[in-house]
């Protein structure tokens, strides 16, 4: 547990990210948690690029994905992420307000690992965070041979 | 009657000629006997006169035949054959045989001549001849036998006249009266009259035959009269006018319902052209028809062309034509055909109207696409940027709690959990509306869902809910019905969970589910509870999007749960109903249709 891999919070929304955060620290989840804004960032992070070229070569340990985002969305990432033959091994959870169907039907088709949709009330929000903080971050160390 | 007396008196004549025939021969013969007899008495008397050659004696002799007038000449030859007595005296020798002949007797012309031998102690002594006329005699015989057969016929005339005269009564006056009634049925075509009957003879028997022949031809003309009459008034009086044209398109006739039709009386047109008032736009059309016509007798042909009204108004005609021009007794083309103007107008009414239907129709539904695109649009941004500061609100309320609890006050803190439980409170309301939202846009999805096994499948997702319960569960044989199964679960759902909820009020609940075929029939479940119930009075508030019967502090829940169901079994094409006394249950009623598996 020395050598903890990131946390890619990919949310473009500033209160959705400080809860998700203080979620994780309540959980007492240590892994560092990196924070792209939008889709486009989240892909320059993953694939070192623009302001991301010089980050260490390390792969996140998890990405939460948040589907409803300015530019690129969550989709898109997802898409990009599990159609790389290198990257699809990294595992991906929808974090979204969204219950809708069509969305939680083209995610999975997409080789979405999770979809959660983020409680109203903090405590189940906590409680979700923490579960996924301990699958994800924790427990379930990535397979070379991916989720899907 | 002139022929039957001419028949009778030839036959007469025939027969008498016969006989008399018959009695001229016997005449002869007779004669001829005679003269022989006479002969032989001579001959005898003359043999002394001529053994003695005594010439005195033997003219003596014949002149006795002066008793038989018709013997006109005699005379003796001796053995040598020398004349020796003759008769009359006076004779010349020229007109006697200078020798006599073979004996015998034999017709010389109108004389019949004889040699006779005479002979004494079978010795030939000498011959004798005798002549008779027979020209007096036979006139004498002719003029007998003339009267006696003018007395026949004269006498067989009267009772042959007066046989006749019956028979003519018998035979004559039947055939003379059958002969009246043919000429009577020919000349005036009168099929009633009917030969008097008589008896049954070959005559009754002929004139009865000839009746009942012409009761057949009655009974046929009869039977031709009413055809002809029905279909006359079939014609005449049909709506549909008639016409017959010939091949030239000219019109032979038309039934009197033309006028009705076009305005003109048919002998208006009977003999014209069909061409004339027919409208130039349409004269291909008939021309093709026509041609068409004449390569398929008998068959019919549908036609809709126009013709010029009376009035001068087009009309548009439909009809039927048919060739029948090798048809005898109709030798035309046949058409009827009727006014279908205002059927036309409407027609073109009805596309038109159809015409602006449909853009209306694609025009609302291009509104509706985009109202529903809108929806989905706001339900989607109600899915997500509603529930996210909802979502702000409760969690840094909690987070506010947690992090100042001790600094907080007891009316303080509940404030924040007011407005947590607001914020939770609300984003339940919009997860139900939208669930509500989605049940009625989404597509249906139908398979054949066993309802045995729905139900138990909800129970046992629901029995958390109600562990600490006491229930009892009746639950009869349900029905397999074919819908979308997440709905129909969806649909469970809510009714179980009401029924579990409205009677926490009872120490034992009793929930009732049972499934039977109606009369319409479909398939109607129902769901039974003993526990608060409703007034009936707000029956029909019980489904509507957020209508309450209770109060939240009593019965939880959003009021979307019914809306849902209804939602569910109309788009199903079932329906809800429910039936309630409060403190006493209520009954969930909902059918669906029943739909055979094998149509599936």
């Amino acid at each position: 547990m020395t050598s903890l891999r990131p946390i890619l919070l990919v949310e473009d929304n500033l209160q959705d990210i400080e809860l998700t955060i203080a979620a994780l620290k309540h959980n007492n989840v240590a892994n560092e948690v990196i924070i792209a804004r939008h889709g486009g960032e989240a892909l320059d992070y993953l694939y070192r690029r623009g302001g991301f070229k010089d980050r260490p070569p390390v792969m996140p340990v998890v990405v939460f994905l948040d589907l409803k985002m300015p530019k690129v969305d969550g989709l898109e990432v997802l898409r990009t992420v599990k159609g790389d033959s290198v990257m699809k091994m990294l595992p991906i959870v929808m974090l979204t307000s969204s219950r809708e169907e069509a969305d939680l039907v083209k995610t999975y088709e997409s080789g979405v690992n999770a979809y959660v949709v983020k409680p109203v009330g903090f405590e189940q929000f906590s409680e979700a965070i923490r579960q996924l903080g301990i699958f994800w971050a924790l427990l379930n160390e990535p397979s070379p041979q991916g989720q899907k | 009657m002139v022929i039957m007396l001419l028949t009778t008196v030839a036959t007469l004549v025939l027969m008498r000629l016969v006989s008399l025939g018959y009695e001229y021969l016997t005449f002869r013969q007779a004669t001829l006997q005679q003269l022989s007899t006479l002969g032989q008495v001579i001959a005898a008397n003359s043999t002394a006169a001529l053994t003695f050659e005594n010439q005195d004696d033997a003219t003596e002799t014949l002149a006795g035949l002066k008793a038989e007038p018709h013997v006109t000449a005699a005379a003796l030859y001796d053995k040598a054959g020398k004349l020796f007595a003759r008769y009359p005296a006076t004779l010349p020798e020229a007109s006697l045989p200078a020798r006599p002949g073979r004996a015998g007797y034999y017709f010389e012309g109108l004389s019949l001549v004889g040699f006779e031998p005479v002979v004494q102690d079978d010795k030939p002594k000498g011959t004798l001849y005798l002549k008779l006329e027979t020209g007096e005699v036979l006139y004498g015989w002719f003029r007998n036998s003339l009267g006696i057969t003018v007395i026949v016929i004269a006498i067989a005339f009267l009772p042959a006249y007066l046989i006749s005269r019956k028979l003519q009564k018998q035979i004559s006056r039947p055939i003379l009266s059958l002969a009246e009634t043919a000429k009577a049925v020919s000349e005036r075509r009168d099929y009633s009259v009917r030969a008097p009957s008589l008896g049954g003879d070959e005559l009754g028997l002929l004139t009865q035959a000839f009746n009942h022949m012409l009761t057949q031809i009655q009974e046929q003309n009869q039977t031709l009269q009413e055809n002809e009459r029905r279909f006359r008034a079939l014609i005449e009086q049909s709506t549909d006018a008639i016409s017959v044209i010939d091949a030239e398109n000219r019109i032979l006739y038309l039934s009197p319902s033309v006028t009705a039709v076009e305005g003109y009386r048919p002998e208006e047109l009977v003999g014209r052209s069909g061409v004339e008032n027919t409208h130039p736009d349409d004269l291909p059309l008939i021309r093709e028809i026509v041609q068409r016509l004449l390569a398929h007798p008998g068959k019919p042909f549908p036609v809709l062309w126009r013709r010029r009204h009376k009035n001068g108004q087009w009309l548009w005609l439909e009809g039927v034509a048919t060739n029948w021009l090798n048809e005898p007794g109709i030798r035309g083309i046949v058409t009827n055909y009727r006014d279908v103007t205002g059927r036309k107008a409407s027609e073109s009414e009805i596309r038109k109207l159809n015409a602006t239907l449909e853009q209306r129709v694609t025009e609302r539904t291009s509104q509706l696409e985009a109202v529903n695109k809108e929806l989905e649009s706001f339900s989607y941004s109600v899915s997500h940027d509603l529930r996210a500061p909802l979502r702000h609100i409760s969690g840094f309320a909690d987070m506010l709690r947690q992090k100042a609890a001790s600094d907080l006050d007891e009316t303080a803190q509940r404030y924040l959990g007011i407005i947590s439980s607001s914020a939770r409170q609300m984003g339940v309301l919009i997860d139900d509306l939208l669930v509500f939202s989605r049940m009625g846009r989404s597509e249906l999805r139908r398979t054949q869902v066993k309802m045995d096994e729905l139900v138990a499948e909800v129970l046992r997702e629901m029995a958390g809910d109600f562990a600490t319960r006491t229930i009892v569960w009746d639950i009869g044989a349900l029905a397999e019905v074919y819908g979308d199964r997440a709905m129909l679960k969806q649909v469970w759902v809510n009714l179980l969970s009401n029924a579990v909820k409205y009677s926490r009020v009872r120490e034992q609940a009793t929930i009732q589910v049972r499934s039977h075929k109606n009369d319409r029939p479909e398939w109607e479940f129902s769901v039974s509870d003993n526990g608060a119930g409703f007034d009936m009075q707000y029956v029909g508030k019980l489904f509507g999007v957020f209508q309450r019967l209770h109060l939240a502090e009593e019965f939880e829940g959003t009021g979307i749960g019914l809306a849902n169901v209804q939602r569910i079994i109309l788009r199903h094409g079932g329906r809800v109903w429910a039936e309630g006394k409060v403190n006493v249950g209520a009954t969930f009623y909902f059918t669906l249709p029943c739909t055979e598996i094998n149509n599936v």
